[in-house]
C-alpha cells in the first residue's frame, strides 16, 4: 500500500524532559520520524517541552511548539495548526499517554484528527493491565499469575492466595515507578501503595514473582497489511526481577535453543498481529530455562529504549520505518537504507555481539539505594559491539567512564572470602564484578549460577576473562599473550597493570607482531548483501573494512558518551550540529561515540560511525585507521575534552582552542594568571590535595567555602563546607577516587549567578545571549531556573559581563565555544569559571535567538570571521519573547536520594516556557515541568534558622493571597511573631496532623524545606523532602525557586489562556 | 576456533559458491588446494537419502514422502498434523508409490543439482499425471518443476539462513522463511498454462513457489518445517492435508 495521500499535516508529539526510563533515544526516534515525514512532503507540527533536543531544531518541522505536553496545551495547538493527523507512538509514554487521551475522550474524532499507526483500542489493549491479561488469554498466550487491583486490600488477598514474592507493577507509569518486588506483607503493603498512588489510572498488577526465569525481549514491526518482522531479540544477563532497563542486556540471545528462539518469536508475532500494532513493538517474555514455559511480561506498543538499543545493535533504523508504516507505507515497499539492496521487510542478521550496561546516577546520590529492581534507575547506558561476548562486555565496561577498565573493582579486594560471598546475594550495579571477584577466589561457575540464577553460558564468559586476567599475570608476556588478550577486549593499560609491563613495550610487541585493531561493518545483514552505510566497530580479526577511500579531508567529532546527569542530550545536540556544520564545508566527518540513545549514533548522521568506547587506545584506533585532519572535542562535553591531551599525543590537530589554552582555563593556578592578566576578580581560593591543606585554606577564608574537584562536569564532588567536620567528608569523599588534579577550595559567594555563552574567533566575540539564573550561587547551574533576556541585571553589570567575556576569550585564545559563569553582588562581577567548550545551555540558547550558535562556532573553528557572517558581534539583539529553561528531576526513581538542591548537579533533564513576558514564561515552565501551580490551598513551611527572615515576605504573600500555611514548631513560632496565623505541626510524625498524614492525604500544595546545613541534612528534613518526592508534591529547597512558584501563582492566567508560541517565528 | 566467518561470506558474496575445506594446519597448502580442485560428490542425493522404507506416525491420512535428504521437521509436521508418513528412497518407483494408495505425497528437500536426479524427475513425471496431491519443499519443488519441462541454475552463492522474506503474490503478504539452496527455476521457463508463480523471494525477486493448473499439486523453495528458522509458514502443511482430504 503506498503513502496515504489524504495524510498531509502532522503533529507530531515528543515525550518532554530527559527522566530516569525515558531518556534520548525518544529524540533519537522523534528526529528520525520528522526527517521522514518531511521527506514524504507532509508539514509537520511538532510538540515538545524539551530545548536539549534535536527534534526541536527549526530544520526538523515546519512548526515547533516548544510547549508543556499537557492535554491542554497540545488541544491548543490543535486548534491552532488544525493537523489532519497525530503521530503518537514516537514520543515515549509521554506522547502516547496525552495522544490517548484525546482520543479517548472523543476530542480527536470531534476535531477530525486521525491518530496514525496502532489504533487507540490496540494501544488501550496493550496498556490497560487488565485487557491486556484479556487479550492474551484470548489468543492462548501465557501471562503470569496476576491480577489488576485498585486498592490495597484486594491486592493482599491476591498476594496470599498465590503466595509470596509478588511482583508489583503500577499502569501508566514510566520505567515501571513505583513498582517493586514484596517478600513480606509489611513490603507489599508499602510498595502497593505508593504504586496505586503513582499510577495515571490508580491501578496496580499484582504478580506472580518468577525471579530466576531468563528475560528475552523482542523487536517487532508489523504493517497495515500484517506483514510482521522481528528485528532482533534481545537477552538479559540479569533474569527476570530486574527493570530491562537496568540490565546488562546482549543482542542477539546468547543462550536459546532454536526451538525456544523460534517458539517466543512466534509469540511475539502472534501478540503484535493480534493487538493489530502499525509500527515498531516490543514484546518481553520470561522464559523458564529448565522447560519451554514462558510467559509475557508486556508490550509497549510504541518505539522504546529497547528499540533504539534494537536500532544501533542491528542497522535496522526501527523509527523510521514505523514513521512510513504510519503514513501508510507497507514494509514491502520500504527500502533497507543500509544496504540500499534489500528492503524493510527482512530481518537483520548479526555476525558479532551487542553488549548494553546501563549507566547509574549512583555517584551523584551516595545516599541512595543502589539495589535493582524493577523499578528503573539508570540515566542512560552505553552499548559496545565486538566480535565475542567478552570482548563486548570489556569495551562496554570502559566505555561507562567509571575509571574502571576491566573486570577488576578494586574496592572489593578488601573483602574478605565470605563477605564477598555475601556480596553475590545482592543484585546492584556492581553484581558482575562481584561475579568476577568470586571466581577470581575460586568460586565455581555452577555455585555462582546458584547464588544469582544468572545462565551458567554468562558466568562462564566472565571466567574466560578471569582466565585471561590470571594467565597475564602468570607467564610471559609475548605476542600471543598480548594477541589473546587484545581479542577478549583488554586494553593496553589494563594488560600494562597486570603484567607490570611497561604500555610502551606492549605497544613495541604489537607494533613488531601487527596486533592492531581492524574495522567491521554493521551492515544488518552478516556481510551476505554489500552494504553502502559505514558503521564500524573494531575487532583484532584480520580484515580492516574501514578504507573507503575519500578525497576529502576528515575531521573526528567526539561524542559525550552515556547520558548521565550533568552531562545529557545538550552535549549530543552539539556533537550532531557540529557534523551538519563539518558536512556543509566540505569535510568527510566521523563521530566516535558509545550512546546507543542518541542522534549522533545514527548512521544518518555522519559519513562515518564509530560505535567505539571513548579512551585514548579506543580513539587512537581509529586515527591510526583514518589519519584525519583534526579532531573537535569542544562539542562532546567533559568526554571529549578528557580526551584532548591524548590525542594531541597522537599527533592530532585540535581544532578549536589548543589544548594549553583549554588547560590554563581549568587549571586552577594558570587559570588566576589568566585572571590577573584580565584584571577580573574571583572568589578568593586556593589548592589543595589533603584535609589539612584544605582546612587551612578554608580557615583562611573564612567559611563557607566551595570544595570541589577540578576537570569536571555537573559538579560532581562539589559541595559548600559551613566548618572543619565538613571539610573532612568532602575532601574524603573526592579523593575515594585517585586525584590526577588538585583540589579546588574558595570563598562562597551569595549572589545572583549569571551565565554566558560566547563564540570567538580570536578576534571578535558573539555572545547569543546573558542568561539570569533565578537560585542563588551555591545551586548548580544544571538544577537552576535560567532565564533570557535577563530581567534583573542592570546595564552597568552587564556591560561588565560583556566586557569581561571579550577580554577572557582574547586571553585563553578561544577559537570557537566558551561558556563563563558569573556571580553579580552589588553590582559587583566576579568568575566562577571559564569552561573552554560548548555548554549545556547552547540548545536552549541557540533556539530562542535564533542564531545557528553551534554551526557559527564550527566555522569560526575553521578559519572564518565573526565580522564576515550576518550575525555581528558583541552581545546579539535581545529576544522578544522570554525563554526560561527549568530543571527537571528523577528523584522519585532513586529511592534514598537527597532531594535538597546544592552546588552538585541532580537534575536529569529540562523543558522550556516560552512567551512575551517573564511570568507567562515561568508559568509554562513549571507546568512543563510538572509542578501544578495552586491558587488556593494549603503550604508547609520549614526552613532552619538563618532562611527564617528571607522566608518572611514570601510567606506573607502566600497568606496574603488566602493560602493556609503550615509550619514546624521553629518556623511557626517565627512567622506567628510577624504576624502570619500558621497551624503549628508539634510533631512531625505523629497525630492526625503530621506531617505524613496532610501530604499523603493530598492536603498539601506544596512545601519549602530549605535543609539545615550543607550536605549533611537533618534527617527530618531529609524525610520530609522524601516524603514529599514519594507523594509527587513540589517541595522547594531553595526560597529563589519558591519565589518564582510565587511569581507564577500571580500570574493568574490559566494554561489555556497564555498563548502557545510557534518559535520558528520567534 | 578463530574462523573468520565474516571474510569467509564475502568471499562467497564476492566470488560465488566454492569449495571450501576446514584445516588446521596450513603448512602443506598445495596439497590441500588440490584435494579441493578434485573433490566432486557423485550422487549426493543417492548418498543421504535412506535405503529403506520407514514409517513414522499413526495418524489417519496416509503420506507417502520421497526422501531426497529429508529434513527430520517435515515428518515431524505431518506427524503432528494426525498423518502416518511413509518415507521411501529417492529412486522408488513412481508405480510403487501410486500402489499404495496414499492421500498425498511429499517430495523432500535434499541437496546438489537437481538436473542430477533423473530417476527421480522420470518418476514425478509420472506422478504429476495421477490425482495424487503433492508437496515439494526446496529440492523437490525443482524436481516438480523439472518434470513438468521447467528448467533449473545456479545461484551465485545461494539462499542460506533464516531470514529470506518472501512475498505472496495472491495476497501481498510478506513471510520470513527459512531457506538453503543453491539452485533456482528459472521464470522464462515455466509453461503458464502448467504452473503459475505463488511466491517470489524479496530480495532478488527469483521463485519461491509454484502452484500448478487444475492439480493438487504446489511446491516450495523455502522451508516451511523451519528448524533452525521462523515457522511463519508452517501453515503449508496445513493447506497440503487440506488438499488430502478432499
Amino acid at each position: 500500500m503506498p503513502k496515504n495521500e489524504k495524510i498531509k499535516k502532522v503533529l507530531v508529539i515528543g515525550s518532554g524532559p530527559i527522566i530516569i526510563g525515558q531518556a534520548a533515544e525518544f529524540d533519537y526516534a522523534g528526529t528520525q520520524a520528522c526527517v521522514e515525514l518531511k521527506k514524504e512532503g507532509l508539514e509537520v507540527v511538532l510538540v515538545n517541552s524539551n530545548p536539549a533536543t534535536i527534534m526541536t531544531d527549526k530544520n526538523m518541522a515546519d512548526k515547533i511548539y516548544i510547549e508543556p505536553l499537557t492535554v491542554k496545551t497540545v488541544k491548543k495547538i490543535i486548534e491552532k495548526e488544525n493537523p489532519d493527523s497525530i503521530l503518537p507512538n514516537l514520543g515515549g509514554q509521554t506522547g502516547l499517554n496525552i495522544a490517548m487521551e484525546l482520543a479517548e475522550s472523543g476530542y480527536l474524532q470531534e476535531k477530525g484528527v486521525k491518530l496514525l499507526g496502532t489504533s487507540p483500542e490496540g494501544i488501550k489493549n496493550a496498556e490497560d493491565r487488565q485487557a491486556f491479561k484479556d487479550m492474551m488469554e484470548s489468543i492462548n498466550e501465557p501471562c503470569i499469575a496476576s491480577k489488576v487491583v485498585t486498592d490495597l486490600q484486594s491486592g493482599l488477598e491476591f498476594a496470599r492466595e498465590i503466595g509470596l514474592p509478588v511482583i508489583i507493577r503500577p499502569a501508566y507509569t514510566l520505567g515501571g515507578t513505583g513498582g517493586g518486588i514484596a517478600y513480606t506483607e509489611a513490603q507489599f503493603n508499602e510498595i502497593c501503595e505508593s504504586g496505586l498512588r503513582l499510577s495515571r489510572v490508580h491501578q496496580v498488577l499484582v504478580e506472580k514473582c518468577i525471579s530466576g526465569w531468563k528475560e528475552i525481549e523482542y523487536e517487532v514491526i508489523r504493517d497495515s497489511k500484517g506483514n510482521c518482522i522481528t528485528v532482533c531479540n534481545m537477552e538479559n544477563i540479569d533474569p527476570v526481577g530486574v527493570h530491562t532497563g537496568d540490565s546488562i542486556v546482549v543482542a542477539p540471545s546468547q543462550t536459546l535453543s532454536d526451538k525456544e528462539y523460534q517458539m517466543l518469536r512466534s509469540s511475539a508475532i502472534k501478540i503484535i498481529s493480534a493487538l493489530k500494532i502499525e509500527g515498531g513493538c516490543n514484546v518481553q517474555f520470561a522464559l523458564n530455562p529448565n522447560s519451554f514455559e514462558y510467559a509475557v511480561i508486556e508490550v509497549n506498543p510504541r518505539v522504546s529504549r529497547s528499540s533504539a538499543l534494537a536500532s544501533k545493535a542491528t542497522g535496522y533504523p526501527i523509527a523510521k520505518v514505523a514513521a512510513k508504516i504510519a503514513i501508510g507505507y507497507t514494509l514491502d515497499e520500504i527500502k533497507n537504507a543500509v544496504t540500499g539492496k534489500t528492503y524493510a521487510c527482512f530481518e537483520p542478521v548479526l555476525d558479532y555481539v551487542v553488549v548494553k550496561i546501563p549507566k547509574w546516577p549512583f555517584s551523584k546520590f551516595l545516599t541512595a539505594d543502589r539495589n535493582l529492581g524493577t523499578q528503573m534507575k539508570a540515566t542512560g547506558e552505553v552499548m559496545a559491539i565486538a566480535p565475542t561476548l567478552e570482548a563486548g562486555l570489556m569495551k562496554a565496561i570502559r566505555s561507562l567512564e567509571e575509571n574502571i577498565d576491566s573486570l577488576i573493582l578494586p574496592k572489593l579486594s578488601i573483602y574478605s572470602n565470605e563477605e564477598i560471598r555475601e556480596e553475590l546475594k545482592k543484585v546492584n550495579n556492581e553484581r558482575i564484578w562481584v561475579i568476577a571477584e568470586n571466581l577470581r577466589r575460586g568460586m565455581t561457575i555452577e555455585q555462582i549460577h546458584e547464588i544469582t540464577k544468572i545462565d551458567k553460558f554468562f558466568i562462564s564468559k566472565i571466567n574466560n576473562l578471569v582466565n585471561i586476567e590470571k594467565e597475564l599475570q602468570s607467564s610471559k608476556l609475548d605476542a600471543d599473550s598480548i594477541r589473546k588478550a587484545k581479542k577478549y577486549g583488554y586494553t593496553d593499560k589494563v594488560i600494562s597493570n597486570l603484567t607490570k609491563a611497561r604500555i610502551e613495550d606492549i605497544r613495541k610487541i604489537r607494533e613488531d607482531n601487527n596486533i592492531v585493531a581492524n574495522f567491521k561493518m554493521v551492515d544488518t545483514c552478516a556481510a551476505e548483501f554489500e552494504a553502502t552505510t559505514p558503521y564500524y566497530y573494531s575487532s583484532y580479526d584480520e580484515d580492516n573494512e574501514a578504507d573507503k577511500k575519500t578525497d576529502k579531508q576528515k575531521v573526528v567529532v567526539l561524542g559525550s558518551g552515556p547520558i548521565r546527569i550533568g552531562q545529557g542530550i545538550e552535549f549530543d545536540y552539539c556533537s550532531v550540529h557540529a557534523v551538519w556544520a563539518l558536512k556543509k564545508k566540505g569535510f568527510e566527518t566521523i563521530i566516535v561515540n558509545n550512546n546507543p540513545e542518541t542522534v549522533s549514533t545514527d548512521f544518518d548522521i555522519a559519513d562515518k560511525l564509530y560505535f567505539e568506547p571513548l579512551t585514548p587506545e579506543d580513539v587512537e584506533n581509529i586515527i591510526n585507521v583514518e589519519k584525519p585532519y583534526g579532531a573537535i572535542v569542544q562539542f562532546g562535553g567533559q568526554t571529549a575534552i578528557k580526551l584532548t591531551k591524548a590525542l594531541k599525543e597522537m599527533g592530532v590537530k585540535i581544532l578549536g582552542t589548543s589544548e594549553e589554552n583549554m588547560d590554563r582555563a581549568e587549571d586552577r593556578e594558570l587559570f588566576d594568571q589568566v585572571l590577573n592578566n584580565c584584571n577580573i576578580t574571583r572568589p578568593q581560593g586556593g589548592t589543595v590535595y589533603t584535609v589539612a591543606e584544605a582546612k587551612e585554606v578554608a580557615n583562611r577564608l573564612g567559611y563557607p567555602v566551595l570544595v570541589r574537584p577540578s576537570y569536571v562536569l555537573g559538579g560532581q564532588g562539589m559541595a559548600i563546607a559551613y566548618d572543619d567536620s565538613d571539610i573532612e567528608k568532602l575532601i574524603e569523599e573526592i579523593n575515594k577516587i585517585a586525584q590526577e588534579h588538585p583540589i579546588l577550595v574558595d570563598k562562597y559567594i551569595m549572589g545572583k549567578e549569571i551565565e554566558v555563552d560566547a563564540i570567538c574567533d580570536g578576534e571578535d566575540v558573539l555572545i547569543p545571549g546573558i542568561m539570569e539564573l533565578l537560585e542563588r550561587t551555591g545551586v548548580h547551574s544544571g538544577d537552576s531556573i535560567s532565564v533570557y533576556p535577563t530581567q534583573n541585571v542592570n546595564k552597568e553589570s552587564a556591560d561588565k559581563i560583556v566586557e569581561y567575556t571579550k577580554l577572557l576569550a582574547k586571553e585563553l585564545n578561544i577559537i570557537g565555544m566558551m561558556n563563563i559563569q558569573f556571580i553579580l553582588q552589588n553590582n559587583e562581577v566576579y568568575i566562577i569559571e571559564v569552561n573552554p567548550r560548548s555548554s549545556r545551555t547552547v540548545p536552549y540558547i541557540s533556539k530562542v535567538t535564533n542564531l545557528p550558535v553551534i554551526d557559527i562556532a564550527t566555522r569560526v573553528i575553521f578559519g572564518e570571521k565573526l565580522k564576515d557572517m550576518k550575525y555581528g558581534t558583541g552581545v546579539y539583539k535581545r529576544s522578544e519573547y522570554v525563554a526560561i529553561k527549568m530543571p527537571v528531576f528523577s528523584f522519585e526513581k532513586i529511592k534514598n536520594a537527597d532531594t535538597s538542591l546544592g552546588p552538585e548537579m541532580k537534575s536529569t533533564g529540562e523543558v522550556l516556557g516560552v512567551a512575551k513576558n517573564f511570568t507567562d514564561a515561568i508559568v509554562k515552565a513549571f507546568i512543563a515541568s510538572g509542578v501544578n501551580i495552586p491558587q488556593e490551598g494549603n503550604i508547609l513551611i520549614t526552613v532552619r534558622d538563618k532562611d527564617k527572615q528571607e522566608v518572611l515576605p514570601l510567606a506573607k504573600k502566600l497568606y496574603n493571597r488566602g493560602f493556609k500555611i503550615y509550619a514546624t514548631k521553629g518556623t511557626s513560632a517565627f512567622l506567628k511573631q510577624n504576624g502570619i496565623e500558621t497551624n503549628v505541626l508539634e510533631k512531625i510524625w505523629e497525630g492526625a496532623e503530621s506531617i505524613p498524614n496532610l501530604v499523603e492525604a493530598g492536603k498539601i500544595n506544596f512545601i519549602i524545606n530549605t535543609p539545615t546545613k550543607g550536605k549533611e541534612s537533618s534527617r527530618d528534613g531529609f524525610k520530609i523532602r522524601r516524603l514529599a518526592v514519594e507523594c509527587k508534591i513540589p517541595c522547594f529547597t531553595s526560597l529563589d525557586t519558591a519565589n518564582a512558584l510565587y511569581d507564577a501563582i500571580e500570574d493568574t492566567k490559566t494554561e489555556e489562556e497564555i498563548e502557545v508560541v510557534d518559535i520558528t517565528e520567534v | 576456533m578463530n574462523v573468520n566467518t565474516r571474510k569467509l561470506t564475502k568471499l562467497l558474496r564476492d566470488y560465488g559458491t566454492m569449495r571450501g575445506k576446514l584445516v588446521s594446519n596450513k603448512s602443506n597448502l598445495d596439497d590441500i588446494l588440490k584435494e579441493i580442485k578434485e573433490y566432486t560428490f557423485p550422487n549426493v542425493v543417492g548418498e543421504v537419502s535412506n535405503k529403506r522404507i520407514r514409517k513414522f506416525g499413526e495418524g489417519s491420512k496416509q503420506i507417502a514422502l520421497i526422501d531426497f535428504g529429508c529434513k527430520e521437521n517435515i515428518i515431524k509436521s505431518l506427524v503432528d498434523r494426525d498423518c502416518t508418513v511413509t518415507a521411501f528412497p529417492q529412486d522408488i518407483s513412481a508405480e510403487s508409490i501410486i500402489e499404495g494408495n496414499f492421500d498425498g505425497i511429499l517430495l523432500s528437500n535434499g541437496p546438489g543439482n537437481p538436473e542430477d536426479c533423473k530417476i527421480a524427475i522420470e518418476n514425478i513425471k509420472k506422478l504429476y499425471k495421477t490425482d495424487i496431491p503433492i508437496m515439494g519443499i526446496c529440492l523437490g519443488h525443482q524436481l516438480m518443476a523439472l518434470a513438468t519441462g521447467a528448467t533449473t541454475a545456479k545461484l551465485k552463492y545461494g539462499h542460506r539462513g533464516p531470514n529470506h522474506p518472501v512475498k505472496e503474490l495472491k495476497t501481498g503478504r510478506i513471510f520470513i522463511t527459512s531457506q538453503n539452496h543453491g539452485y533456482y527455476v528459472k521464470e522464462d521457463s515455466i509453461n503458464k498454462d502448467i504452473a503459475e508463480v505463488s511466491y517470489v523471494n524479496v530480495n532478488d525477486g527469483t521463485i519461491e513457489g509454484l502452484d500448478y493448473k487444475n492439480k493438487n499439486i504446489f511446491t516450495i523453495q523455502f522451508h516451511p518445517e523451519a528448524c533452525p528458522g521462523p515457522q511463519d509458514c508452517a501453515h503449508l502443511f496445513d493447506r497440503f492435508l487440506e488438499m488430502c482430504s478432499d
